[in-house]
C-alpha cells in the first residue's frame, strides 16, 4: 500500500491527485476573495478551501469547469445533485431534460444543456427526447454520463468506426487510439444499428489500457457485452446505467434501492446550507 | 513550481496588487512548503493532508507541542526516508524554548506525554510495560538519540501489536473468539526464537524471518496438532498480551 505512491515521480504523484489543479485554483479563490476582504488571513482560507474539498462540498455553485476538472469533483457534484433534489424523486415527479437541466443549473449556475440531453438520451435509449423521465433513472443514467463523459465519447467513436468498417470495406481495421477524429459525436439515429458484442468489447479493452481518463472496470463491461452476441449503443449505455457495479465503481450513491431513503441524517435539504464551500463566498448564486 | 501561476486575466488586471499580496502574506513559501511537504511524505490522501497542513501553519506556534510533533511524526511511515527528517522536526518543536527566560531542550514531561499519545490506541495495561522501560524521570533532559530510539521503538511496537492481533484473527478459524491453547503455544514460541536477531550476527536474522515463513510455521503448527488435546483455550487478550510481553522483554531498559 505505503509502496505505490513512492515508486513514480514527484510531479506523477502530484498530476494523480490532482494537487496543481486545487492549489491553483485555491490561489485564484483566495485572490477573488481578497478583492472584497483585504485582511483575509491566507493560511486560514487555504485550510477551509482544501477542508471543503476534503468533505466534497466545495462544488456547490462553482463554475462548469471547475465541476469537471477532477474525478473527485464529480463525484462530488452529483452527490449534492442527489441530495439538493431527491425530494423530486421522493415525490414521483418526472421531468424532461430541459427541466432537469434547470435544477442543475440552480447548483451550477452554466451547466451545459449538452450534457444533460446526453443523459437523456441514455435513459430513453435515443428517441422521444421531450418525455419525461424518473429521477432515478436520470440519476443514474446522469452519473454514468457526468463522470465517464470522455470515456462514454471515445467509446462511442470506436461504436461508429466498428459499425462504419462492418457495413462498408470489409477488412477496415479499427485502431481505436488513433480514431480520434474531431467533431461532433457520430449520430447513431439512422438504420438497425448493433455491432458484434465482441468485436466491441475488444476494441473498448483496448482503450482501457491506455486511457488517461476514468473508465469503467473492465469485468464490468465485459459482463454487459458478453451477455449478447449483438449489442446497440444506446443498449450498451443502459445496461451500463441501470449496473449496480458501475455505482459503487463510482462509489458515492448509496445502492438504488436506497437512494430515496432518509436514513443518512446528514441528506435533509438543510445539507445544502451546512459549511459553505469558502469558494462561494464570494459567488451569489444567481 | 511552487508558485503559481495565477490566471492571465487576473494577472492584467491588477498585476502589481496580487503579486504583492501573494509576497506579502508568504502564500508563496507557504505553497512552496506545501508541495515540498506533499512530494516528500506522498500521504494516501493528499487533500485532507492539504487541509491539515495549512491549518497548523494558521495556529500560532507554541499553542501545543506535543500534538504538533506527533502530528509531525504520523506524517508518513517509520520505514519511509522522510520519517527520519520528521522526527529531526519533531524534536525541534518538542525542545523549543517555552519562552523567552527559559531554556531550550527536552524534558522527560514532555517525552512522556508524546510516547503516551503515540501509544494512545493499545488498550492501557499494554502500553503501560512499555513505557515502564522507556520514560526518563521528569526533569531529566532528553538527548537526540534517547528521543530517536523511544519514539522509533513506540511505532515498531504499535506495528507489532497490529500484527499479533491479525496472526490470532488467522488462527481463529472457528470465530470462536477463542483458539486452542497448544496452537497458540506453538505460534508464540515460534515467535519467540525467531526475535533472537542479533547485531553481531547478521545470519541471525535471515533465520528469525525463515522461523516466520508460512511452511514453517504450518510444520510447527502440524506437528502440534497431532497432540492437540483440546482443553484448554487461549482469548485474544491473552494472546496478544503474551506476544507483546516478548516483544518487550527484547526492548532494552534505558537504566
Amino acid at each position: 500500500m505505503s509502496g505505490a505512491q513512492f515508486s513514480m515521480s514527484g510531479e506523477e504523484y502530484l498530476a494523480r491527485h490532482h494537487v496543481i489543479t486545487y492549489l491553483e485554483d485555491a490561489v485564484s479563490q483566495l485572490l477573488e476573495h481578497k478583492e472584497e476582504n483585504p485582511r483575509v488571513n491566507p493560511a486560514k482560507f487555504l485550510s477551509d478551501y482544501f477542508t471543503s474539498v476534503h468533505r466534497g462540498n466545495h462544488t456547490l455553485f462553482r463554475e462548469y469547469e471547475y465541476i469537471k476538472a477532477t474525478p473527485h469533483n464529480r463525484t462530488a457534484f452529483i452527490r449534492i445533485f442527489w441530495k439538493c433534489f431527491r425530494q423530486v424523486g421522493k415525490s414521483g415527479d418526472l421531468l424532461n431534460a430541459k427541466e432537469y437541466q434547470s435544477l442543475l443549473c440552480l447548483l451550477c449556475p452554466d451547466f451545459p444543456l449538452e450534457l444533460v440531453q446526453k443523459t437523456a438520451r441514455i435513459v430513453l435509449m435515443d428517441d422521444a427526447m421531450d418525455c419525461l423521465m424518473s429521477f432515478t433513472d436520470f440519476l443514474f443514467a446522469f452519473q454514468l454520463q457526468f463522470y465517464y463523459d470522455e470515456f462514454l465519447y471515445t467509446a462511442s467513436e470506436i461504436y461508429t468506426n466498428i459499425m462504419s468498417a462492418t457495413r462498408g470495406s470489409r477488412d477496415a481495421v479499427v485502431v481505436p487510439s488513433v480514431s480520434r477524429t474531431k467533431g461532433k459525436p457520430p449520430q447513431l439515429s439512422d438504420g438497425p444499428d448493433s455491432v458484434e458484442s465482441t468485436q466491441f468489447f475488444e476494441a473498448v479493452k483496448m482503450l482501457c489500457e491506455t486511457f488517461q481518463f476514468s473508465h469503467p472496470p473492465v469485468d464490468i463491461l465485459r459482463g454487459i457485452l458478453m451477455s449478447a452476441p449483438r449489442v446497440s449503443f444506446y443498449g450498451f449505455l443502459m445496461a451500463l446505467a441501470k449496473h449496480e457495479g458501475i455505482n459503487s465503481a463510482v462509489g458515492i450513491l448509496p445502492p438504488k434501492a436506497q437512494i430515496l431513503d432518509d436514513t443518512d441524517p446528514d441528506i435533509q435539504i438543510s445539507s445544502a446550507r451546512t459549511p459553505r464551500p469558502v469558494s462561494a463566498a464570494s459567488k451569489p448564486a444567481s | 513550481m511552487a508558485e503559481k501561476r495565477k490566471p492571465a486575466s487576473a494577472d492584467e488586471k491588477m498585476p502589481e496588487s496580487n503579486r504583492d499580496f501573494l509576497e506579502k502574506s508568504a502564500v508563496r513559501s507557504l505553497l512552496r512548503g506545501a508541495i515540498s511537504k506533499l512530494i516528500e511524505n506522498r500521504p494516501e490522501d493528499p487533500i485532507a493532508f492539504l487541509a491539515e497542513y495549512f491549518d497548523s501553519a494558521d495556529n500560532k506556534p507554541g499553542s501545543n507541542k506535543v500534538a504538533k510533533a506527533h502530528q509531525e511524526l504520523l506524517l508518513t511511515h517509520h520505514s519511509r526516508p522522510a520519517f527520519e527528517s520528521n522526527m529531526m522536526l519533531a524534536y525541534q518543536i518538542l525542545s523549543a524554548p517555552k519562552n523567552a527566560k527559559s531554556k531550550a531542550g527536552l524534558k522527560g514531561d514532555l517525552f512522556t506525554e508524546l510516547l503516551t499519545k503515540i501509544l494512545r490506541e493499545v488498550p492501557g495495561e499494554v502500553s503501560e510495560v512499555l513505557l515502564k522501560k522507556l520514560l526518563c524521570y521528569e526533569n531529566e533532559v532528553i538527548p537526540y538519540d534517547i528521543f530517536h530510539s523511544g519514539v522509533m521503538t513506540c511505532f515498531i511496537f504499535l506495528d507489532f501489536y497490529a500484527e499479533a492481533d491479525g496472526l490470532f484473527t488467522v488462527l481463529d478459524t472457528s470465530r470462536k473468539k477463542e483458539v486452542d491453547k497448544e496452537l497458540c503455544d506453538v505460534v508464540l514460541n515460534q515467535l519467540n526464537a525467531a526475535m533472537t536477531a542479533t547485531k553481531d550476527d547478521p545470519k541471525s536474522i535471515l533465520e528469525g524471518a525463515s522461523k516466520l515463513r508460512p511452511d514453517a510455521l504450518a510444520i510447527a503448527l502440524d506437528n502440534a496438532f497431532d497432540s492437540v488435546v483440546y482443553d484448554e483455550s487461549m482469548a485474544r487478550d491473552e494472546f496478544v498480551m503474551t506476544a507483546v510481553i516478548m516483544f518487550i522483554a527484547k526492548v532494552k531498559p534505558l537504566r
